[in-house]
């Protein structure tokens, strides 16, 4: 299946068609092995009725519809036609069910895989649009930037404590409406004032214990192996990815390992 | 240890905070409008415990605290 489109000159007519090809399918693990670079690969089982090329997601659309948003950077970089005629970087995809926009899972073939249409910050290790991470940590804590993850301990030295992680360079996060963070984390104990979070702020922030400031939007990480999701759709201009992790009472470890951080 | 000081904020079925409160809505006290209490009609507080479903479906779980 296809999608096509047409640039026209101004004044008259004339311009090319632009062409992006997509599948669809239930899984990643359904998608096609062979597929034309720039292929979109979109997972749902909702029949697709077009695809467009557009950032807005108006209301009362066809059933199936779905929108590719393009951005000023992401990791996924779509080029149309071989000249390239068009290039952009590809964000986000919904599809509307009839009732409202769903974001998809959704891929993009790029050197003869299919690579994961979002805005990725770090991922085991590889570090995609801030540059890189740093870190500080005072009291009972220490941090470390692995070749595979990001951690943050409190450890038995002491009482109190505070280990950050941020990103070197600002991200803009006007170009998507979802921060999302895969880790872990684990206490040694349950008695202490603990306070794990991912946050952004215009600024990066300090602290000392578990009263650190969690900027102007954050998400607490509760203990426990899972993603979680920060709501950024209301947020804009240019914020510090924040990872910080404190402690203010009793001589428990808390380890909180983060494997991955993207945008959707 | 030092004493926490919060703000009660009040929150609607969308876990919108309101600065007053009103039938329906839940109180929650937070550290996080302390000294920006102007703040509060502006942000959603998804409380630990609880989660929010976004009109696209995206699900936040508590605690989250974000611009609306």
């Amino acid at each position: 299946m296809n999608a096509s489109g047409r640039i026209i000159r101004r004044g008259g007519a004339g311009g090319r068609a632009i062409q992006y090809d997509y599948v669809s399918a239930a899984s990643y693990a359904n998608l096609p092995s062979i597929a034309e670079e720039n292929t979109f690969g979109f997972i749902t089982t909702l029949a697709i009725a077009d695809v467009l090329i557009a950032n807005d997601r108006p209301a009362g659309r066809p059933t199936g519809e779905i929108r590719v948003k393009i951005g000023s950077k992401s990791l996924r970089l779509l080029t149309i036609l071989e000249d390239p005629l068009v290039t952009g970087y590809v964000l986000t995809a919904y599809q509307y069910n009839g009732t409202s926009w769903v974001l998809l899972e959704a891929y993009l073939r790029e050197s003869a895989t299919w690579k994961r249409i979002r805005s990725e910050f770090y991922n085991a290790g590889a570090v995609g649009l801030v540059g890189s991470f740093s870190g500080t940590s005072t009291g009972a804590a220490n941090y470390t930037i692995g070749s595979n993850t990001l951690v943050l301990r409190m450890t038995t030295g002491g009482t109190s404590g505070y280990a950050r992680v941020n990103g070197a360079n600002p991200i803009n996060v006007t170009d998507f409406d979802t921060l999302k963070i895969d880790y872990a984390r684990y206490r040694g104990g349950s008695s202490g004032s603990h306070k794990a979070y991912l946050f952004l702020n215009p600024t990066v922030l300090s602290g000392t214990n578990a009263g650190f400031s969690t900027g102007v939007a954050g998400v607490d990480l509760s203990t426990g192996a899972k993603t979680l999701s920060l709501d950024v759709s209301a947020l804009t201009g240019l914020q510090y990815i924040h990872v910080a992790l404190g402690k203010s009472s009793y001589y428990e470890t808390d380890d909180l390992t983060v494997n991955a951080i993207y945008g959707e | 240890m030092d004493e926490i000081i919060t703000v009660t904020v009040y929150l609607d079925s969308e876990y919108r905070c309101y600065a007053e409160p009103a039938e329906g809505f839940a109180p929650y006290a937070t550290e996080f409008f302390v000294g920006c209490e102007d703040l509060i009609p502006r942000y959603r507080i998804v409380p630990h415990g609880e989660s929010w479903t976004r009109a696209d479906g995206a699900v936040f779980y508590g605690e989250m605290i974000a611009p609306i």
